[in-house]
């Protein structure tokens, strides 16, 4: 019966739809796929799967419609480059979903026609983590991806995209992230003895001994975010009670250059991919709750604080909506975008000057069931 | 404290299910019903299966009959097993214990003392959307204190690897 319906169907649409539409006097109506979307400024969303496919909502900056989106495996990691040519994405794909055998990928979005525009087989040691920035980086030129690995024991994968195959394992035990160099083939990662940790890569995939930086926090009494952001051409951390560290990761080996302190009256950063920088004002974003204790780094965000990293001054304190992950647009005045603990997308409209405000312009809910990261193409 | 949750890690790679099972008969998952009345688990399955709501420290703030606040759930970040066909201390039938965990310290109210938990995820099997999803952290740290971080797949290191629920262990007593 199937197969006669099937059948009748096929007959019906090759021949038959346009006299039937003749007949009825209406012109037969042609399937397309749309080439792409919208001109103009977008929001890309993770859906993190856990148990299954991954998948990136794409919306429209100005209403926040949905005009597609993008699949991949499970723990997905997301990554916009610079300009927005590609959207990078690395996850694990499991054979029976979830058993059996797994397999790796690098996948490379086209984030206008949302199309794979290649995909790269990599080390099945990928790390099946929550989506986060210092999992997915590409090197100063953009010919290499750095990979967060863990079995659980921790290593950096050094992907060539020219050769389309892993480059070179680089064991980092104990250490975790991995942050591209602004020059070089080269990362620096965070250790839990304190230190920040950087090495360098040959084209031919040798390794330089790892170059460690002096003590610069302690993980048990002053833990820093696995989140960082580049301030100023200063790889930038944030500790649990609201320190910026900002590291100088030029030379052999990373130095902490300089501290800004900014939390007050029991404030402190909690989130995930928590901090945003909009270079152009120089203003780093960082989401913010009260009542600080043990444990409350996640919490969703109550506030959403500016800091100006000229005068090293908090220059502003605006009403967030329980965002756990922002990003921030670039140009002269940016928006802030985030997405909040239950998959909510807000946008926000900027005012810079002295002092630095946050105007809620669009939101909708439940955009994503498991929203681990935000970015944009703009 | 680095050293100790190495050793700890080690360990649990050599954890076997009779373990698991002996440490399910101690610590059964009747009493955690007690704790924490039946009539959560009608009330969870009537919560909109979508979108999971990931707020961190629910426990101060979910009251006596949220069972993500149930004491030894200081630090899960997971959906509870108890509500997948499993309970507090054993995995679901099918699923597979991963051969490494995560460690929380956690205050009992009854007797003010520290634990030592030890949060295993299960697997091989999806999660099961009806089930509690609790989001704790405390002292929860990056992945640079692996044995302390609960955002990545505990099921990594076993044969299947997807991620089912998590359990919550008593392992021994803090320092």
């Amino acid at each position: 019966m199937r197969n006669h319906l099937i059948l009748s169907l096929s007959v019906l649409a090759a021949s038959g739809a346009q006299a039937l539409a003749q007949e009825a006097g209406i012109q037969p109506e042609t399937l397309v796929v749309e080439e792409r979307i919208s001109e103009g400024n977008h929001i890309f969303l993770m859906d993190m799967g856990i148990s299954g496919p991954s998948q990136i909502s794409v919306l429209n900056a100005d209403d926040l419609s949905l005009e597609g989106n993008m699949g991949m495996g499970t723990f997905s990691q997301m990554l916009m480059s610079p300009g927005a040519p590609s959207l990078f994405t690395g996850s694990v794909y499991m054979k029976r979903f979830t058993r059996g055998p797994i397999e790796a990928v690098i996948e490379e979005f086209d984030p206008a026609t949302l199309a794979v525009k290649r995909e790269i087989v990599v080390s099945d040691k990928m790390a099946e983590t929550l989506s986060q920035r210092g999992a997915l980086n590409l090197s100063a030129d953009g010919k290499y991806l750095f990979v967060q690995n863990a079995t659980p024991a921790t290593s950096v994968n050094v992907v060539d995209l020219t050769a389309g195959k892993d480059l070179v394992e680089v064991p980092t035990p104990g250490c975790w992230t991995a942050y591209p160099a602004t020059e070089g083939l080269a990362f620096t990662t965070i250790c839990g003895d304190g230190s920040l940790v950087k090495y360098t890569v040959a084209a031919d995939g040798t390794v330089s001994e790892p170059a460690k930086s002096d003590k610069i926090f302690d993980a048990a009494s002053t833990p820093i975010f696995g989140n960082a952001v580049r301030v100023d051409g200063l790889l930038t951390y944030v500790t649990y009670d609201g320190k910026l560290l900002m590291v100088d990761d030029s030379g052999a080996a990373p130095v902490l250059s300089k501290t800004i302190g900014f939390a007050v009256d029991g404030w402190a950063p909690g989130g995930y991919n928590l901090m945003a920088y909009h270079a152009a004002s120089h203003t780093l974003f960082v989401l913010m709750h009260s009542a600080a204790a043990d444990g409350s780094h996640k919490r969703p965000a109550e506030e959403i604080w500016a800091i100006n990293t000229e005068s090293e001054k908090l220059v502003g304190r605006s009403a967030a909506h329980g965002e756990s992950n922002i990003a921030v647009s670039m140009g002269k005045v940016p928006q802030l975008v985030g997405v909040d603990h239950m998959g909510g997308v807000h946008r926000y409209d900027v005012t810079l000057g002295d002092s630095v405000s946050l105007t809620e312009g669009a939101a909708r809910e439940g955009l994503a069931a498991f929203a681990t990261m935000i970015a944009t193409d703009y | 404290m680095t050293r100790f949750i190495d050793s700890f890690l080690k360990r649990l790679d050599g954890a076997t299910e009779a373990n698991i099972r002996s440490s399910a008969r101690r610590n059964g998952r009747r009493s955690f019903l007690a704790r924490t009345g039946l009539a959560l688990l009608g009330a969870a399955v009537s919560v909109p299966v979508l979108p999971f709501d990931r707020r961190a420290f629910a426990s101060t703030e979910g009251g006596a009959s949220d069972p993500c606040s149930y004491w030894r759930q200081c630090a899960i970040d997971g959906f509870l097993c108890e509500e997948s066909g499993g309970s507090l201390t054993s995995c679901p039938p099918g699923s597979t214990v991963s051969a490494v965990s995560w460690v929380g310290t956690c205050s009992n109210p009854e007797d003010g003392k520290d634990y030592l938990i030890s949060y295993n995820d299960c697997c091989g099997k999806p999660f099961v959307p009806t089930a509690t999803f609790c989001n704790n952290n405390k002292g929860e740290r990056p992945g640079y204190q692996m044995g302390l971080y609960n955002d990545i797949n505990w099921c990594t290191a076993n044969t299947d690897k997807g991620y089912h629920c998590t359990v919550s262990i008593v392992v021994g007593m803090a320092d």
